[in-house]
């Protein structure tokens, strides 16, 4: 080292330990003085700028309303995407099963195998249409209308809404923000989670997300509000009552992820509950274009991408496992005889338990996969109206609004899809926390939904 | 058949393999954990020399087992026996002011960059030490600014194991009634006591009115409040006499006192509030002098949190935070804000 160097390093060090304790005060107060006088020189204030803001906070944070206004705003957008999500889907599964037609006609046009077409058009393209198809209408609804949400500052109120309960669990209120992501997809609200500080808070947010239903879990509970709640009220109330039934079971949700938190911080993860600072930023008209922009691209396209890469695979194993012929019956059949006393234990059946473990993957893929089980199809099929789907569960497999409640209960609660395991990895460093990100649903959901069909039969429900 | 018998015990000797290594590599760490551990033991005792009973009973060992631990330092040079007494050579005082640097630094580096409470840092930092190598060490000190004490008040040592001047400090025992004093250091052990003392508010930088010393105690004003401290806890704090009281009296009213719509300044944020949350607090704009005024009380957790109008944005807060800012009457009430 030059001697010249050498100097100023000592000097610099001899500097600083003539510095105060307190000289970081000091150096934030210097700045923000600086910035104070420059503002002073350069902007000029009108009127309150706090006035109509603070009405609105008013109105949002409110002792009486300020909640049941949120409820109301989840409700509001689940109607909306649930209507909205209907026609689109069914015109976009209309052209997607064309292509495949053509697609497997051109095939055999080629002479290519029948095997070969078999498993790449109706195995893997189909996992494929159907996940786009029902996938793509919902994100495309929904995601912009969070992004307004989240545009205008109005999340970050209800993080300030949610605080007190969440200290109350031993938990972090930004916490409520990354459920929030959650509802789109549990991989990118653990991700978000990145904004707790505290390790201990932020483990929390991290294993418990998964009781938020992600945007892939939306098909099944929308079907079974539909089929299971919507057709017992005169027909002009039907979206509403699905609305109902899909936000319950989001409340079901809501409620675990208190109570599991709650448990985690008075066991695993023992502590006082740390910081909490939260910036409530000025309510913004949003941008249009740039929420078009970022919740298509940003998330819709991402999410689908992944889930499209996902189902290809589990379509193929789909078709194998329905393929695959062991004396009179096919692997599905007996894989699902296995597990049959288990998911009865539960109130659910075999078929359903293992629609879930091919659906690790992707949970989109879980009612393409029951229904060709079911019917003993040897591809996933499309069933045309939602009354052909209603006989099928309902007359031949024999589903009762126990099954629906178990299956929804279960949908909401159980472990979190590979992509979101491999996220919790990621995010902890560690595998033992992916693993109890991934057991503690499974668990929670087992215990639950037995809890509920055990009391059901014992009461001389179906 | 006899291929897969050989696979399955090929595999097997790997695994034994593997499990011997690492466990091996296991025992290794702990050794020299161990022998880092006693290093620390003797460099607190370094003026009067330790004796083994006393090394044996810190180190939860047997007496045979301290002496062979004893007897492979003194090969390796690092300490020297003096009657029955144990002493650090020159080079062993070296090795523990090195494991002195990684603790205190680590305790620093956690508390700058988590929300950890005070507590939690010496136990993960007595792991930690052991771990960290010179040149680890040397990035660590750079990227949190190269911090002349740890979040206990302790000097943290430099590499070249020169310890910074600190203000001479005396116990709270020590200390004549009526006297103003600072806190400069709080001994973080045994841990109980120190968890007593850091729930009391009571940290380095910390200024209190001793108002009786007593043998059966010591009783205090701080912050407005009277205190009553134990003697085995009031001797584990070290403080340094003011000459006379502080200029202005101390504020004692903090920002979760104050009524929502009412300006008011802030006086300081307590000394209890160090590092990521201080400095997150200060880049808010909690500086001292800066204006402040309640605006949005969380209606279901009766104000907890609320949320403060500050430098023209809207932060809320949490009780426990809102708490720690002490803060003053703003005399301009009827100004605009700035």
């Amino acid at each position: 080292m030059k001697p010249e160097a050498k100097r100023i390093l000592e000097t610099a060090d001899a500097l600083r330990r003539t510095l105060p304790e307190d000289f970081r005060d000091r150096l934030v107060e210097s700045l923000y003085a600086e910035a104070e006088a420059i503002t002073r020189r350069v902007v000029h204030l009108e009127g309150d700028p706090l006035s109509w803001e603070e009405r609105i906070d008013r109105i949002v944070t409110h002792p009486l309303w300020g909640l049941p206004l949120m409820v109301l705003g989840l409700a509001v957008i689940f109607w909306i995407t649930i209507v909205g999500a209907n026609y689109p889907s069914e015109l976009l599964a209309a052209v997607l099963f064309a292509i495949e037609d053509l697609g497997s006609r051109a095939f055999a046009a080629l002479h290519v195998p029948a095997i070969l077409t078999d498993f790449l058009w109706h195995g893997v393209y189909r996992g494929l249409a159907w996940v786009v198809s029902v996938m793509l209408p919902p994100m495309a609804i929904f995601f912009p209308i969070f992004t307004i949400l989240e545009d205008l500052g109005y999340l970050p109120r209800v993080a300030f809404n949610m605080d007190w309960l969440f200290k109350k669990a031993g938990a972090h209120g930004k916490q409520a923000l990354t459920m929030a992501m959650g509802f789109g997809c549990n991989a990118a609200g653990v991700v978000a989670t990145r904004i707790i500080e505290s390790p201990r808070e932020r483990l929390i947010a991290i294993l418990t997300n998964n009781f938020v239903p992600c945007n892939g879990r939306w098909p099944l509970l929308i079907m079974l509000g539909s089929l299971f709640f919507a057709a017992v009220v005169p027909p002009r109330f039907r979206s509403l009552a699905a609305t109902g039934a899909v936000l319950g079971a989001v409340l079901v949700g809501v409620f675990f992820t208190f109570l599991v938190s709650w448990l985690l911080s008075r066991t695993l993860l023992r502590g006082e509950p740390s910081a909490f600072t939260l910036e409530l930023p000025p309510y913004r008209r949003p941008n249009v274009l740039r929420i078009l922009y970022t919740s298509f691209i940003d998330r819709t396209v991402k999410i689908l991408w992944r889930a499209v890469y996902m189902a290809a695979p589990a379509g193929g194993l789909i078709w194998i496992l329905a393929n695959v012929q062991v004396g009179s019956r096919s692997l599905v059949q007996i894989l699902a005889g296995w597990l049959q006393p288990l998911g009865h234990l539960i109130g659910l059946d075999g078929m359903i338990l293992l629609a879930y473990i091919v659906a690790i993957p992707a949970n989109e893929i879980v009612i393409p996969t029951l229904i060709m089980g079911y019917t003993g199809a040897r591809t996933m099929v499309e069933l045309e109206s939602l009354e052909a789907l209603r006989h099928l569960l309902v007359d031949q497999q024999g589903w009762t609004l126990l099954t629906a409640v178990s299956l929804m209960l279960f949908a909401v609660l159980h472990n979190p899809c590979s992509t979101t395991i491999l996220t919790i990895w990621k995010e902890t460093g560690s595998k033992r926390w992916a693993a109890v990100g991934t057991f503690l649903p499974l668990a929670v959901a087992f215990a639950t939904t037995f809890v509920v069909a055990t009391l059901w039969r014992l009461l001389g429900g179906g | 058949m006899n291929f897969l018998a050989a696979g399955a015990l090929l595999a097997l000797a790997g695994l034994a393999g593997w499990w011997l290594a690492s466990g091996r590599q296991r025992y290794r760490a702990r050794r020299r954990e161990t022998l880092e551990d006693t290093l620390k033991f003797l460099a607190g005792h370094d003026a009067e020399g330790a004796t083994v009973e006393a090394l044996a009973g810190y180190l939860h060992l047997g007496d045979r087992t301290t002496r062979n631990l004893l007897d492979r330092l003194h090969r390796q040079g690092l300490v020297r026996l003096q009657g029955n007494r144990i002493l650090l050579t020159p080079e062993g005082r070296r090795q523990a002011t090195r494991i002195l640097r990684a603790h205190r630094l680590w305790e620093f580096y956690l508390s700058y960059t988590t929300d950890l409470p005070l507590q939690d840092l010496h136990r993960l930092a007595e792991k930690q030490e052991h771990r960290l190598t010179p040149e680890q060490l040397r990035d660590l000190a750079a990227r949190v600014g190269h911090p002349l004490r740890d979040p206990h008040g302790d000097p943290i040592p430099d590499e070249a194991g020169t310890l910074p001047l600190v203000a001479p400090g005396k116990p709270l025992t020590d200390v004549p009634a009526q006297t103003w004093v600072q806190v400069v250091h709080v001994e973080d052990e045994p841990a109980d006591i120190f968890a007593q003392i850091v729930a009391e508010g009571i940290d380095p930088g910390t200024v209190f009115l001793v108002l009786e010393n007593l043998p059966t105690g010591i009783h205090l004003r701080l912050d407005g409040r009277d205190l009553w401290l134990a003697p085995i806890v009031a001797n584990n704090i070290s403080v340094q006499v003011l000459p006379e009281a502080p200029p202005r009296p101390l504020p004692r009213k903090t920002l979760a006192d104050i009524e929502p719509g009412t300006w008011v300044r802030v006086a300081r944020i307590s000394p209890r509030i160090q590092g990521l949350l201080r400095r997150r607090l200060l880049d808010l704009g909690f500086t001292r002098g800066a204006r402040v005024k309640p605006v949005l009380r969380s209606a279901f957790g009766h104000g907890d949190p609320t949320a403060y109008w500050v430098r023209g944005s809207l932060i809320a807060l949490r009780r426990e935070q809102a708490r720690e800012i002490l803060v003053q009457e703003d005399s301009h009430e009827t100004a605009p804000p700035a």
